[in-house]
């Protein structure tokens, strides 16, 4: 059906209003430090932007690729490890975060080339067990300080830290809204709804697959180098905790899976929670929470909340408008 | 063979035996279902703490407690299969696998907790016994359980084999639409399926509290070793539980005799690694 112009105009501007939303947002987090905003805040916000950025890179391989990574923290990990451990050798801490993002982009190269010929649960299975088992040689290793791991000098202020994360974080959401909407989402998408068709129309699987993991892999090292500057202490129980990739996998389920607005939703609206109810609870009573919203999120919203505010919206993509529009297919 | 070899290799076939059925619930979901329930090794640690708890509180023998866990546990599959999972047997596989790991995630806190992080062991009468066989010593405990794991997966094996219902479940395995076609009641198979998963994790836990220590942060790793032995032997062939059993049970002995402990989790994981890469379908090839 061909829609005239001003409906159009009139459905990017429904879309573009959320990008709108996050510009302005932006600008208030980048002004904030600026007023003077208690410590308490600055660090509340650094750790909501963190586990954004986190769950956003998770978004890459699982919300559009459909591929579940339960061993996502392990990128995080080694990039963590890799800024303690190249700053403990007298680097410059920016090349140390730029290596962290390097070498958690060379392991991802290195097991997705094979695991990612894995379905379903064997890949999930593949990179929880990889993840794992770096936990245990992190654990082990003496040079890394074995299971009580090493500081890092504190070099950044928790300012520069919030800005450098925010930095991260943004970039992150960009790549993925710019995946989204471009060539690259649509292989991805392709990938996940069906790989035989997806390959008998002339997407290269084994490539696309493979991109969005690096992509995917080298935020969350990026993070992770970021996490350490900021925390000051990489230790493997915390840098390889399977609790983070746990964490990832609620905001995005909560959010919304495969929609760079997911993970922002997600992980804003549990972090809140948490810290509401932090001062009643202790962590058990937190994954116990955690575990519970999980199973219910999966039976009744497997949407998530952008799959609710979306279907009242009746949200369509740009290139779906346009080409409604031009060619007056549906 | 010298003796410390000797002791490796009964001490690795006792615990091999025990890992068989601890992970034959997770190949049996996996197989009938498609389903992964990664929440077994913290229904293994349940199980165990439950054994533990009663025989401290009531002096109830932990052999005693097999059978009532097995049927405690079978109850609660079942009920939780037909009011939760069953939902989502429709969904992308995504779906059921989030889910179960939510499950784990209760799990594993509810039993913290509960009992707390301290490591346990249950000690009763029979815990010192040992038979000495040619200077290998068998301890009894081991033995015991040993021989409960085998009975179990012996009687699982008739119940498949013998039974209309273990028939119906074979049938929903083999072909899911031509089962639903032969009038057998698909959804009531699940639920009995997901009981069975179930049952044998408890009673696998109450054998391990017997033969060795534990403590809720063992679950997700009790998991990762049913997963190994599954995927060794073919996710779904039971047969090949067997020897993915045995395997870790060797390999975890003799890593731990002449080896760092510490170790076996990383070679462990390794090696799982390893054999996903190159026979994704288990050393024989004849998983799902």
């Amino acid at each position: 059906m061909k829609k005239t112009l001003s409906e159009v105009f009139y459905l990017l501007r429904e879309e573009l209003k959320f990008l709108y939303i996050l510009l302005v947002i932006v600008v208030v987090l980048l002004l904030l430090p600026i007023f003077k905003v208690p410590f308490y805040w600055i660090r509340f916000i650094t750790n909501i932007l963190l586990w954004i950025g986190l769950t956003e890179s998770l978004n890459i391989i699982t919300g559009y690729t459909g591929r579940v990574d339960f061993g996502h923290v392990a990128f995080f990990g080694v990039g963590a490890y890799t800024v303690a451990i190249s700053i403990s050798y007298g680097f410059y801490w920016p090349i140390g975060l730029v290596l962290s993002g390097i070498f958690a982009l060379l392991l991802a190269i290195l097991i997705g080339a094979p695991t990612l010929r894995l379905h379903g649960a064997y890949f999930a299975i593949a990179t929880w067990s990889f993840a794992e088992a770096l936990k245990q040689l992190f654990n082990v290793l003496r040079e890394t300080g074995a299971s009580y791991g090493i500081s890092v000098p504190a070099i950044l202020s928790s300012i520069d830290a919030y800005y450098l994360i925010l930095f991260l974080t943004v970039s992150s959401i960009i790549t993925n809204i710019t995946i989204e909407k471009h060539k690259l989402g649509f292989a991805f998408r392709a990938i996940r709804d069906g790989e035989i068709a997806a390959a008998t129309l002339g997407v290269n699987i084994s490539k696309y697959r493979l991109i969005a993991f690096m992509i995917s892999a080298l935020y969350a090292g990026f993070l992770g180098g970021a996490y350490a500057l900021w925390i000051n202490y990489v230790y493997p129980g915390d840098a390889f905790a399977g609790l983070k990739t746990d964490q990832m996998f609620v905001m995005l389920l909560l959010g919304g899976v495969g929609s760079y607005l997911g993970p922002i939703i997600g992980a804003t609206v549990l972090l809140t929670i948490l810290e509401v109810l932090w001062t009643y609870w202790t962590e058990i009573w937190y994954m116990v929470f955690l575990g519970t919203v999980i199973m219910f999120i999966v039976l009744l919203m497997p949407q998530g909340i952008v799959g609710l505010i979306l279907k009242r919206r009746e949200f369509i993509s740009i290139r779906r408008i346009l080409r409604e529009a031009l060619i007056g297919q549906s | 063979m010298d003796s410390m070899f000797a002791q490796a290799l009964v001490n690795g076939i006792l615990f091999g035996g025990v890992y068989v059925l601890l992970s034959i619930g997770l190949s049996f979901t996996f197989g009938v279902m498609h389903i992964i329930n990664v929440a077994q090794g913290d229904l293994v640690i349940l199980g165990a703490y439950l054994t533990y708890w009663v025989y401290l509180m009531y002096h109830v023998d932990p052999i005693l407690m097999v059978p009532v866990l097995f049927i405690g546990f079978f109850i609660f599959g079942y009920i939780m299969q037909g009011l939760l999972v069953n939902k989502i047997m429709e969904a992308p596989p995504l779906m059921s696998l989030v889910f179960f790991f939510g499950f784990s995630i209760l799990l594993s806190n509810t039993s913290l907790i509960l009992w707390g992080p301290f490591t346990r062991i249950l000690t009763t009468e029979l815990s010192g016994v040992s038979i000495e066989v040619y200077s290998v010593s068998i301890p009894v405990v081991r033995l015991i359980a040993f021989m409960i794991s085998i009975l179990i997966i012996t009687m699982l094996y008739i119940f498949l084999k013998r039974t209309r219902t273990g028939m119906a479940i074979v049938a929903t395995y083999q072909n899911r639409d031509a089962a639903k076609l032969m009038g057998v009641d698909v959804s009531k198979m699940y639920k009995i399926t997901l009981g069975i998963g179930f049952g044998t994790a408890g009673v696998a836990g109450s054998l391990i509290a017997q033969i060795t220590s534990f403590h809720p942060p063992l679950g997700p790793l009790y998991t990762l070793f049913a997963f190994f032995i599954t995927v060794m032997g073919g996710m779904g062939y039971l047969p090949g539980t067997f020897i993915g059993g045995l395997i870790l049970g060797l390999l975890q002995s003799y890593i731990m005799t002449y080896y760092n402990p510490i170790l076996v989790y990383f070679l462990a994981f390794l090696v799982l690694y390893i054999v996903l890469l190159t026979r994704p379908k288990g050393i024989f090839g004849k998983g799902v």
